[in-house]
């Protein structure tokens, strides 16, 4: 490496020294890259030498050829040193500046510096402990179910895997994995904690290894030996074993088994995906629970697969493999699995195979970031331009005493890429305060380090400062050296340059239109926040709490009156508690569906959503969501186990197997053919299944207690304020009803759907945020221009007033600047938003890119702004002294 | 090249020349072998690196404190390498500065005594 730096970098040595020096150079550093490891710091020093020699030998060689004494030789001072004093010199003088330029480039930079951390582990980086990350894929399964959409999944039976492992040609190996919550400890103790299920080769395949013990090996996941151990998260350990070396060997009860810790996992190592895992433990130990028959079944998935590629296999030829494995493979009944297409994909993509939301969002924040960088770059670049006139009697008197330009330039740059690296200081700052808030707040589910600022983050931000400050000055350090000597000096203070304010001006409109982009956007993502947040759902789920009870099955007596029952009694006493009811199946988060038939119908009607949908629900279900009986009744107390069998259909479903037809009366046989036929007692208007952009889908609900072939209670209390106040109160009395319990999970339906309107709350904050700030550093920057080309034309506006000008004249003509100034920024923004409508449309939630309402109200905000930044320097001009103005000439 | 002959007039030397002089004055050596003295000497204390190195080498070269030794064999085949050598001048710098410096430290010293030493 050394060796590649110095091979590059001489060819910008002077001939004469590279002809001398080079092979010998090129010689040494091979040397010393066989004996010394090549870190990224050494490496940095490597560069760094390379290019200070440069500069050097350079130095010394024009300071032979004219004959002087190089500096360097003897003092310590070199010419760098000497700017850098100077300019900080200078910067010094002039605080206020120094101060404003500060502030704006560490908002640019500091913005970005979060954003590199967050787009660093998310799509650079990958999850930790990954070698070579690039070379590990997830499989997926592309199906294609008879009149419904194309299905992605990622879940796999232990079938699936079987057949992909032992068949495997592309792969040097392929593993299985799941994450699921789970319950650590017992009664009051009990906590919920995040398992990791994997097989043995999952930690040697991504290159891992345990920190202390080891992790599990093949023996301990076989079926037929499979073993109750544990590998602790690294974070798990030292929270809650206070990171002692003795919990090897100790016990932890998980679920209702006892697991033996054998090692606990390397700091930060969260498998192939991001989110933190507390518990590893061989996969197999939840075989069982699928089902007797979980080693050879096709019909139940809960494997994640992982594979890594050989080195010299493609994407392609993984994905072809792994498809003929399954056709190959598949035994099952369904058709369209067996002709099922598999594929492989990056472990940054999301459960479909496709980028993630998460990535998605990301690399807009980023465009927004950078946009942010790039006004405040304007903003300085405009400020230096001011300062460079306002100094360029100082600088034509250096060059008069023999400063060459290219020392001036030098000189000038320094302080820019000075001001930069203060900023890029205080940018590691607000990114250190920043960036954990943004990652708790906006990807909370993500395992991050502990602290948010780190070496890589550190250097992008320096690379970042560097890079805007030689941007932001070169412009005004150019055009201040290029000072004309003799009119500078003979102008004095006075200066006349239309030119300059040109650039100046044109610089403002860039801020304009930039700022005009980003409020947009933020118009855009509100309008869509508060399109997603008065969407009718059919339910009201900030009002419903849901209970999820753990409890042992051991406990359960079959004869006792049901503990659901019971509960449902006991919490209706509960203060507060308006509604209280029980269900299997809950919107956003009900995927049942079981064999229906309709007495009459040889086939049933099919819409693209797939279904209809089925839950079991109990007395006062509808009033307890919120979701209202259109016709006909709700179930009441005499529905249950064992009584007529009655059903409740929604709206749609009714409209799609009766149309023009009164369902109510009619029959249905839900789930297979044992079950007796229920008749429909009411229709319910209709509710969304799991998301809140889908096809509407059909639906109907069976009395609790009638449900064949589904499973998994929950109870809901309502509470119109705040629910999740009740949370306490409803856990005590759940313990006083059954003292069995292991733990208590609850949340509000409203939680369970807000991981889906993250991305517009993502967009709407980030954009309003930046915008905000972009507006007030294009006002700041519309005011500067304008006071200053006041200030400029104080001469002219002196003469029009002496011929006759009225105050009024002189307002109007400083506002036709400002207000020209935002105009043009608005018809450019415009036209850049417009442009850039269609990449955002996906993202956004009934909203069209165009949407002429957000347009409007942004060029409103921003004439008004420019209105009011123009004011100042309108009174001014109003004010400027005619006899002054024109004695100053 | 006209040089003033003095040895005085190379003084105060930085360290890194005293150094490279210092790793010359027990015998002729290439580059990479004053890198590894210096390192080794200073028990990997001081790390010369590269570029600087070829600098100061070029420099010392031009000023005729040190010159190509060419009747140093080269050990390995491969690489062709020169070695350097101190001149007369070189030599003399070099103790000029040694002997600057350890006045320096016997002024410190007197002063660390509480005397009143000169210090040049």
């Amino acid at each position: 490496m050394r060796e590649r730096i110095y091979r590059v970098l001489l060819w910008f040595f002077p001939g004469e020294f590279r002809t001398r020096f080079g092979p010998e150079m090129i010689a040494t550093a091979r040397a010393l890259d066989r004996r010394h490891q090549s870190g990224f710091a050494s490496l940095g020093r490597v560069f760094f030498d390379a290019v200070m020699t440069l500069y050097r030998v350079r130095q010394d060689i024009r300071a032979e050829s004219q004959n002087i004494e190089s500096p360097g030789w003897r003092t310590s001072m070199n010419g760098i040193v000497q700017d850098i004093w100077f300019a900080m010199r200078s910067l010094r003088r002039d605080s206020l500046f120094t101060v404003f330029v500060v502030a704006t480039l560490t908002l640019g930079i500091g913005v970005n510096a979060v954003m590199f951390g967050i787009v660093d582990r998310l799509l650079l980086r990958g999850p930790d402990h990954v070698k070579d990350a690039d070379r590990v894929v997830r499989f997926y399964l592309s199906t294609m179910p008879p009149g419904m959409r194309a299905f992605t999944t990622s879940g796999f039976g232990n079938v699936s895997f079987d057949v992909l492992r032992r068949d495997r040609r592309h792969f040097e190996d392929i593993a299985a994995y799941t994450v699921n919550d789970a319950v650590m400890g017992k009664g009051n103790d009990a906590r919920e904690v995040r398992a990791g299920y994997a097989s043995a080769n999952l930690f040697p395949l991504l290159g891992a290894s345990a920190s202390i013990g080891r992790f599990f090996n093949e023996s301990e996941n076989l079926p037929a030996t499979v073993t109750n151990v544990t590998v602790l998260g690294y974070h798990a350990w030292r929270t809650w074993y206070g990171g002692r070396p003795d919990v090897l060997g100790t016990t932890v009860t998980l679920g209702d088994q006892p697991f033996s810790i054998i090692g606990v996992a390397p700091r930060g190592f969260t498998g192939p995906q991001l989110g933190r895992v507390d518990f590893w433990v061989p996969i197999n130990v939840i075989g069982e629970r699928m089902g007797p028959d979980w080693q050879t079944t096709w019909n139940s998935q809960w494997h994640q697969i992982i594979g890594r590629l050989k080195p010299d296999a493609t994407i392609e030829a993984a994905s072809g493999e792994a498809t003929e494995a399954h056709r190959r493979a598949y035994t099952g009944d369904e058709k369209y699995v067996a002709t099922g297409r598999m594929f492989v994909a990056r472990l940054s993509a999301n459960d479909a195979g496709v980028e993630a939301t998460d990535v998605t969002v990301v690399r807009w924040l980023t465009g927004v970031a950078i946009v942010v960088l790039l006004i405040a770059c304007a903003n300085v670049t405009n400020l230096l331009l001011a300062r460079g006139l306002k100094r360029s009697r100082e600088i034509a008197v250096r060059a008069a005493l023999g400063a060459h330009r290219s020392r001036l330039v030098r000189l000038l740059l320094a302080e820019s890429v000075i001001l930069a690296l203060a900023a890029a200081t205080f940018g590691s700052v607000v990114a250190y305060g920043l960036g954990g808030v943004a990652r708790q707040f906006l990807f909370s589910a993500v395992e991050w380090d502990a602290v948010p600022v780190d070496t890589r983050m550190l250097a992008a931000s320096g690379a970042i400062a560097l890079v805007t400050g030689l941007f932001v000055g070169l412009l005004p350090a150019w055009r201040a050296s290029r000072t004309n000597l003799t009119d500078a000096l003979k102008r004095g203070q006075r200066e006349g340059g239309g030119q300059r304010s040109r650039v100046r001006t044109a610089l403002t409109i860039v801020q304009a239109a930039l700022s005009v982009i980003l409020l947009v956007g933020a118009g855009l993502f509100v309008r869509s926040l508060w399109n997603v947040q008065s969407l009718h759902l059919g339910i009201e789920p900030d009002r419903v709490l849901v209970a999820h009870v753990h409890r042992p099955r051991l406990n359960r007596n079959p004869n006792a009156r049901s503990f659901e029952a019971l509960a449902v009694e006991r919490l209706k006493q509960v203060p507060g508690a308006e509604q209280v009811s029980v269900a299997v199946g809950l919107p956003f988060g009900n995927r049942f569906t079981v064999q229906l038939r309709v007495p009459g119908m040889e086939t049933l009607p099919r819409l693209k959503s797939g279904g209809p949908g089925v839950s079991a629900v109990g007395e006062g279900y509808f009033a307890t969501v919120g979701t209202r009986i259109l016709r006909g009744r709700a179930f009441d107390s005499g529905d249950r186990a064992g009584s007529e069998p009655v059903a409740i259909v929604s709206d749609l479903m009714a409209m799609t197997f009766w149309p023009g037809d009164d369902p109510i009366g009619k029959c249905i046989i839900s789930g297979g053919d044992p079950a007796p036929c229920a008749r429909i007692v009411g229709i319910a208007e209709n509710t969304h299944r799991s998301r809140l952009r889908e096809d509407p889908a059909m639906h109907y609900y069976v009395p609790f207690g009638q449900q064949v072939g589904f499973g998994g209670t929950e109870i809901l209390v309502r509470r119109s304020e705040n629910p999740l106040m009740l949370g306490p109160s409803v856990r005590d009395a759940l313990l006083e009803v059954d003292p069995g319990i292991t733990y208590v999970d609850l949340e509000t339906i409203q939680e369970r759907i807000d991981p889906q309107t993250k991305p517009w709350r993502l967009g709407a904050v980030a954009f309003s945020a930046s915008g905000v700030l972009a507006l007030l550093v294009a006002a700041v920057g519309i005011y500067s221009v304008m006071s200053y080309l006041v200030a400029d034309r104080a001469h002219e506006i002196g003469v029009r007033v002496a011929l006759g000008a009225t105050g009024r004249d002189i307002v109007r003509l400083v506002f036709r600047g400002t207000i020209g100034m935002a105009s043009v920024g608005i018809l450019a923004g415009t036209l850049g938003a417009i442009g850039a409508g269609p990449f955002v449309e996906p993202l956004l939630f009934n909203v069209s890119g165009r949407d002429p309402w957000v347009y409007g109200i942004v060029a409103a905000v921003l004439l008004v702004v420019a209105f009011i930044a123009g004011l100042v320097p309108s009174i001014r001009a109003n004010r400027i002294n005619t006899l002054e103005a024109l004695r100053s000439e | 090249m006209v040089k003033a002959a003095s040895p005085h007039s190379f003084l105060p030397l930085k360290t890194d020349t005293l150094l490279i002089l210092l790793a010359l004055a027990s015998g002729s050596m290439h580059g990479y072998g004053i890198i590894r003295d210096v390192e080794e000497r200073s028990e990997g204390e001081v790390q010369l690196q590269t570029g600087a190195l070829y600098r100061t080498l070029r420099r010392l070269l031009n000023d005729a404190l040190i010159e190509e030794d060419l009747a140093a064999v080269d050990d390995s085949p491969d690489e062709r390498r020169r070695y350097y050598q101190l001149t007369r001048l070189g030599r003399e710098v070099m103790d000029a500065e040694v002997l600057r410096m350890s006045r320096l430290v016997r002024a410190s010293k007197l002063i660390h005594a509480g005397k009143r030493p000169k210090l040049v």
